[in-house]
């Protein structure tokens, strides 16, 4: 038989290898019942959730409607209808995917949010024009709209915005108590579309778009989210961004503990007051993720099992039984 | 029962230190975790004695 | 012998070599080898409670999909009116609080076993996976309670998905695309990657421990 020459040179230097994991079947083994274990298992998940559902049940706060926000908040239905017709609104300076009014979020410099296009996009002053064009059919109501409609953009900015900042300064946005000015159809469209909140006409109206199903709740919860009143209600209970909200539930029920990681960064520097906070902590997480997805590739980490010797608790009964001369 | 369902739809009861909150049934569960995993390392695995036997009598 | 089994051995010599169903049936008998799949005895090594944890994050992930399945029965505003409705959302709650609960206590234990060893690294990523995906499966969760939380999860986590660009597809504003994605996409996707994880362990057994010798 020739002899094999090896290709490969043997290590010369005084180098220690990690130990090779022997292979679980070359140990001794006891008789074991898997299928009782998971029997048993499911019968103590099942008893424990049980249990708990029964002594502390779950959380159902119900949903802000139009008409419950229009009654508890009324100055607020007005400014952000006002808003949506200045095109000032948070939805209507967004970005995509609802608009380009805005280049949008960006990690290291690459636009992200503006990559991903506007595929839904949302006028925002329709989001007011839509339910008075079809709800509101008083004679007042429709000369505004017309008013507004004949009106060169300009004008209609101009009207908004200043209507905006007279809301602003008004005692408690208080539209009775907005100083006189040249504010167009404005105040009597925004007055209108809180009538149709209040009377409940709003409900739905957005989530149409000419389908009979509806459902697509996307222009509600944009407008909503233009107000104030969707985020006082959640912060009153510990729910924003900057009270660690992502992990928190209402009332006193657990909400998600394991979104710690990704909600601390938002309460710290850089991210706490970076406008581009989202996209930032995001390709921190994923980062982290991946690092915690391939930590046994990591050198230093994966050591850390070895060097901090929790294992000697676990598999005590082991190195009781079978002590090595080395660690 | 009733008076910890009361309890737990009430307003919540949230820790705070410094820019740090944590409200508490989080926090409770946390600890929780914490306290199980703690407890099974150290909590003796009783049944290896009498199995032990069973297999030497099989060999 | 008979006609019959000169027949058969004459078929089984003509059987074609690129049979697919056979080329199947011998890659599943490779994955676990006979015996491991559900195998009656275990290493003696295993005497931890940390080992627990595995089959209760499983048993979790049952109970949590069972009463998610009467969940479906009822529909969507079902718990809402219905206090049996209720009953059942508050067993899919904690049940999902437990299955977090057991699967990262479960995480901790395979760290500190480091184990990822004896070329288990891909046990370990598909472990990272059912994690990271049961996250995901949770949050479509949170938007399908069609109550306040859910308009102001909604409200809120749109402004992170929309910064990477995915929200011109992941509509979180849209709760019937979130529902579906919640009650069929991420489940078969959580039931895969938990299918790939077990067998995988199957396939290797359980990790020896840090520093052990063949044949102790």
């Amino acid at each position: 038989m020739a002899t094999h020459t090896p290709t490969r040179p043997r290590p010369t230097r005084a180098h220690v290898p990690a130990p090779r994991t022997p292979d679980s079947h070359s140990f001794g083994t006891r008789p074991y019942d898997l299928v009782k274990e998971f029997v048993i298992a499911l019968t103590v998940v099942a008893l424990l959730t049980a249990a708990l559902a029964a002594v502390f049940s779950s959380p159902d706060e119900r949903s802000i409607t139009m008409a419950g926000w229009a009654k508890a908040a009324p100055a607020d239905v007005v400014a952000t209808a006002t808003s949506e017709l200045a095109g000032t609104s948070v939805s209507a300076t967004y970005g995509a995917p609802y608009n380009s009014a805005a280049e949008g979020q960006k990690v290291l410099g690459i636009p992200l949010q503006k990559w991903g296009g506007v595929r839904i996009p949302v006028d925002s002053a329709a989001l007011v024009l839509d339910p008075l064009t079809s709800a509101a059919t008083d004679a007042p109501t429709k000369a505004a709209l017309a008013t507004w409609r004949s009106a060169p953009a300009d004008t209609r900015s101009a009207w908004a915005a200043a209507y905006g900042d007279a809301l602003a300064k008004a005692p408690d946005g208080n539209p009775a108590a907005v100083a006189t000015g040249n504010y167009g159809p404005v105040p009597a469209l925004a007055q209108s579309f809180l009538g149709v909140a209040r009377s409940g006409g709003l409900e739905g109206q957005l989530a149409a778009s000419g389908n009979f199903y509806g459902g697509d709740q996307t222009r509600t919860i944009l407008l909503l989210s233009d107000g104030a009143y969707l985020e006082d209600t959640a912060r009153a209970q510990h729910l924003g961004g900057d009270q660690w909200g992502m992990m928190n539930e209402t009332g006193n029920y657990p909400g998600q503990p394991w979104m710690w990681l990704y909600t601390f960064w938002y309460q710290v520097a850089p991210f706490s007051s970076s406008d581009n906070a989202d996209a930032q902590v995001w390709g921190l997480m994923m980062v982290l993720t991946l690092g915690l997805m391939f930590l046994p590739l990591i050198p230093g980490l994966r050591d850390i099992p070895r060097l901090v010797p929790v294992h000697r608790l676990i598999w005590r009964d082991h190195y009781r039984k079978h002590p090595t001369a080395h660690r | 029962m009733v008076r910890a369902a009361a309890v737990i739809t009430g307003t919540p009861h949230v820790l705070h230190w410094g820019w740090f909150s944590i409200e508490l049934a989080n926090l409770l569960i946390i600890v929780a975790m914490l306290v199980v995993f703690a407890l099974a390392l150290v909590v003796p695995f009783g049944r290896s004695a009498p199995a032990r036997d069973d297999s030497e009598k099989r060999s | 012998m008979s006609g019959v089994g000169a027949a058969a051995d004459q078929e089984t010599a003509h059987r074609p070599r690129d049979s697919w169903t056979r080329a199947l049936r011998e890659r599943i008998e490779r994955t676990v080898p006979s015996g491991q799949a559900l195998p009656d005895r275990q290493p003696e090594y295993v005497s931890s409670w940390i080992y627990v944890f595995g089959v209760l994050t499983i048993a979790s992930l049952v109970v949590v999909v069972a009463t998610g399945c009467v969940l479906a029965v009822g529909g969507v505003a079902w718990w809402h009116v219905s206090s049996l409705g209720h009953f059942f959302n508050s067993l899919h709650l904690w049940s999902v609080e437990l299955f977090f609960g057991f699967m990262v206590v479960h995480l901790w234990g395979k760290f500190w076993m480091a184990a990822w060893r004896g070329n288990r690294l891909l046990t370990w990523v598909t472990g990272v996976l059912a994690f990271v995906t049961s996250i995901g499966t949770a949050f479509t969760g949170y938007l399908s309670q069609s109550n306040f939380d859910s308009q102001w999860i909604s409200a809120e986590a749109k402004d992170g998905i929309n910064s990477i660009g995915v929200g011109a597809w992941f509509n979180v504003l849209n709760p019937g695309q979130m529902l579906l994605w919640h009650v069929v996409l991420l489940p078969l996707a959580i039931g895969a990657i938990t299918v790939l994880h077990v067998v995988l362990v199957r396939r290797h057994g359980v990790v020896a421990p840090i520093d052990a010798v063949d044949g102790e």
